[in-house]
């Protein structure tokens, strides 16, 4: 089995409930893949789906259940034994050193102190952990702050990690770093975030899980997921004046997405968007190529049929 | 929990259960030792609520003391306490190193002789009498005349020199010029000097003579007892106020012990949630072994406290206390006063649970501040309406009584009481049931929105 299915996940008519009118509910779904993503607008219920799968959230009714299958085995993962967790602020005690905090979540979870020295030690070089050892937690930014628990992470050596948001408030080098490091580790371990950077979950994801309004609106492979929102992209090549033709195509058609990229326009909507797009496209002499949708231009999409109907209620 | 077979199971899911087997016992305790480790929850969490708890108890132990001593006045403690003041008061030696009666005292009248220059010029008649800061100086207009005998009688064993002079000017002035005496007193020594008066034997021999003769009348009453109808048993008067004062001890040490076991909980879930690590330790640890090691630092604080502040009090109080008042306090039998600590230990943390999580649900509201109060005033419209069925006699009466010291949260005050006023065992029991049902309740049909909230807390 290839390490892109070896994580399994069983949700089986799953309704959480916590606060008066807020819901997660999905119905029967299997998925397979390695790195998940959780995507929706805000207030989707991506975080109560991150807690549930943590077990910090108890459904109403239904299940969730994750496996993680490695070599013929199948592996029931538990939280407090094969998961991880860093949220998206970060995680470290204000008043002691970031050394004194890994040390005891080395201490509790390998019964070592100096465990990030040694088998660890990789995890604090490659998120540049070193040069903050001797900080207080209060003194960290936002950014720093996450690193260390993403380190810390990654020392517990789980099956499954988990992300809320890892990439806000990185710069790009950090956001390349850190997805340069999931993306190794994924060999090892298999990975659910949640995050507005499309153009790094879509480098990284297998899967994706599109939530809206606390119910799952799409599931399954990235590509067949995004194609399931919103259709095709229609790659245009020719166009004379593309800037203004691309102005012209979102002034006509305002629910599509359209990019330009140099002399290159992208239309990304439902529909047969050849037949759509032809009296605009007539009268030159373009080249068009039908083809799956960016996840990035997906969501993009979706959002903007969520926000749409919002407004229209 | 996510069982062994990877399936999440709604029966042994549930956010606050635990399973208190050994093996989880002895890893939330590891988990607790590692969190103590962290010197900020070490001093925060152990260390300084241990220290004003024990204080608290300490002054509370000190008051009740001092008050069971004033209620067991009689003219013979009177008398020891006048005749031990002689020997030994903490003011004299405060003031002159020795706790005795100073020497009589010798009386100084100035004398005006001719200044340098055209003045006259006020002195001391001898070497001796040259003034110190603990003398008391009469100024009178005729120091040669004035007759002093009522001054010396009652500063007699305080004071050593009193002056009789125009303008001399020790710690205290007493000037007699006026209409009326006036007393100036120009520093703490002076404030404590004129305290000693207090223990004037004279003055103690009149006290001791008063107070037999209220022995004497209060002998020919005997032992008092409350009858009314509608108490269950007789209320014996003369123990009222140590069984009391036994009472509100054993109540504060329960209020204490709760104090500081709600306070270790919410002092962890706010110091893990603030830092944004609740809900990752929780998550890598598992909830059972988190809130395990919560309950095992609740233990730990809880424990550390009566251990050191059950022996103090019963050391303290053994002095003042009778074995009669502990027998009221105690009850018919063991059975009874277990019930009875029981049903206060559940309703004083069922009234603190539901304070305590409304502030929490609704802390965000302009009027959060008065939830906490809310099971105080229940409490207090409970003692009333439970005091007010006294005034009636009759079956409806009793049963109102009943139900009110039955009700959980009302019936507290008289539960607390109960000693006294013996509501019967049933009622106690109903109460302490009554109120650990609804304790356990609130705690289950709040863990959801605990677990929810948790980085909130």
């Amino acid at each position: 089995m290839s390490h892109a299915e070896r994580l399994h996940a069983d949700i089986e008519n799953l309704v959480i409930q916590y606060d008066e009118g807020f819901r997660l509910r999905c119905a029967d779904l299997h998925l397979k893949g390695h790195v998940f993503a959780i995507l929706g607008h805000n207030g989707a219920g991506k975080s109560t789906f991150i807690k549930a799968t943590l077990g910090l959230l108890q459904p109403l009714h239904g299940s969730l259940r994750f496996t993680y299958h490695d070599d013929g085995v199948s592996i029931p993962l538990l939280p407090e034994r094969h998961m991880a967790f860093c949220p998206e602020n970060g995680a470290v005690f204000a008043d002691i050193s970031v050394e004194s905090y890994i040390q005891l979540w080395c201490r509790i979870k390998h019964g070592n102190a100096a465990y990030y020295k040694q088998d660890g030690s990789r995890y604090i070089e490659q998120l540049h952990i070193a040069p903050l050892m001797r900080k207080l937690g209060r003194e960290l930014s936002k950014g720093q702050r996450r690193r260390v628990q993403t380190a810390i992470g990654f020392l517990l050596e789980p099956k499954l990690f988990l992300f809320d948001e890892p990439f806000d408030g990185l710069d790009v080098q950090r956001t390349s770093e850190l997805a340069d490091l999931m993306s190794t580790e994924s060999a090892r371990m298999a990975v659910i975030l949640s995050s507005h950077r499309m153009d790094v979950v879509e480098r990284l994801a297998d899967t994706v899980i599109v939530l809206r309004e606390g119910q799952i609106e799409a599931a399954g492979p990235t590509q067949e997921v995004a194609a399931q929102l919103c259709g095709h992209t229609l790659r245009i090549s020719g166009l004379p004046k593309p800037e203004e033709q691309a102005d012209g195509i979102r002034q006509r058609f305002p629910h599509y997405i359209v990019n330009r990229l140099g002399t290159e326009v992208t239309v990304t909507g439902e529909g047969s968007l050849p037949e759509t797009l032809a009296p605009l496209l007539e009268p030159y002499a373009v080249q068009t190529e039908l083809t799956p949708p960016s996840l990035t231009d997906a969501i993009s999409y979706h959002l903007r049929q969520v926000r749409t109907t919002v407004t229209t209620d | 929990m996510w069982g062994d077979r990877g399936r999440f199971n709604p029966q042994t899911q549930g956010v606050n259960r635990f399973s208190f087997f050994p093996g989880s016992l002895v890893g939330s305790f590891k988990l607790a030792l590692q969190f103590v480790r962290i010197p900020r929850l070490f001093f925060s969490l152990l260390f300084f609520p241990l220290l004003i708890g024990l204080g608290i108890v300490y002054v509370q132990a000190l008051v009740t003391g001092i008050a069971l001593k004033g209620f067991q006045r009689n003219s013979s403690t009177v008398e020891h306490f006048f005749r031990e003041q002689q020997e030994f008061n903490i003011g004299r030696f405060i003031l002159y190193g020795e706790g005795g009666l100073r020497p009589s005292i010798r009386v100084c009248r100035w004398i005006e002789q001719q200044g340098d220059t055209a003045t006259r010029i006020e002195v001391p008649p001898t070497s001796e009498c040259q003034p110190d800061r603990l003398d008391v100086a009469l100024q009178v207009l005729d120091p040669a005349a004035f007759d002093p005998t009522q001054y010396v009688q009652a500063f007699q064993g305080n004071v050593e020199r009193l002056h009789l002079c125009r303008s001399c000017h020790p710690d205290i002035i007493i000037d007699l010029t006026g209409a009326a005496p006036r007393t100036r007193l120009t520093s703490v020594w002076a404030f404590i000097l004129v305290n000693l008066l207090n223990y004037h034997p004279e003055l103690g021999q009149q006290y001791v003579a008063v107070m037999k003769g209220y022995d004497d009348m209060m002998a020919l009453l005997g032992k008092n007892y409350l009858e009314l109808p509608g108490f269950n048993s007789v209320v014996p008067l003369s123990e009222l106020v140590p069984v009391m004062l036994l009472i509100i001890n054993i109540a504060a040490v329960v209020v204490i012990a709760l104090w500081l076991a709600l306070k270790a909980h919410r002092k962890v879930l706010d110091y893990f949630a603030y830092s944004g690590v609740l809900l990752p330790m929780v998550a890598a640890i598992g909830k059972q072994r988190f809130y395990g090691a919560i309950w095992a630092l609740t233990l730990l604080r809880v424990g550390a406290f009566l251990l050191g502040a059950i022996p103090f009090l019963i050391i303290s109080l053994a002095d003042f206390v009778k074995m009669d008042s502990v027998r009221v306090a105690l009850g018919d039998n063991l059975l009874t006063f277990a019930i009875w600590l029981l049903a206060i230990v559940a309703g004083l943390a069922f009234a603190t649970l539901v304070g305590s999580v409304a502030d929490l649900k609704h802390r965000f509201h302009l009027l959060s501040f008065a939830y906490r109060y809310v099971p105080l005033i229940l409490c207090i419209i409970g003692a009333f309406v439970w005091a007010f069925t006294f005034l009636f006699e009759g079956a409806t009466a009793h049963l109102v009584r009943s139900i009110t010291a039955g009700t959980p949260i009302l019936g507290i005050a008289p539960i607390l009481v109960a000693p006294l006023f013996k509501p019967g065992t049933m009622v106690i029991l109903i109460h302490m049931l009554l109120t650990t049902g609804l304790l356990i309740l609130a705690l289950r049909s709040n863990a959801r929105w605990f677990a929810a909230h948790l980085e909130d807390l």
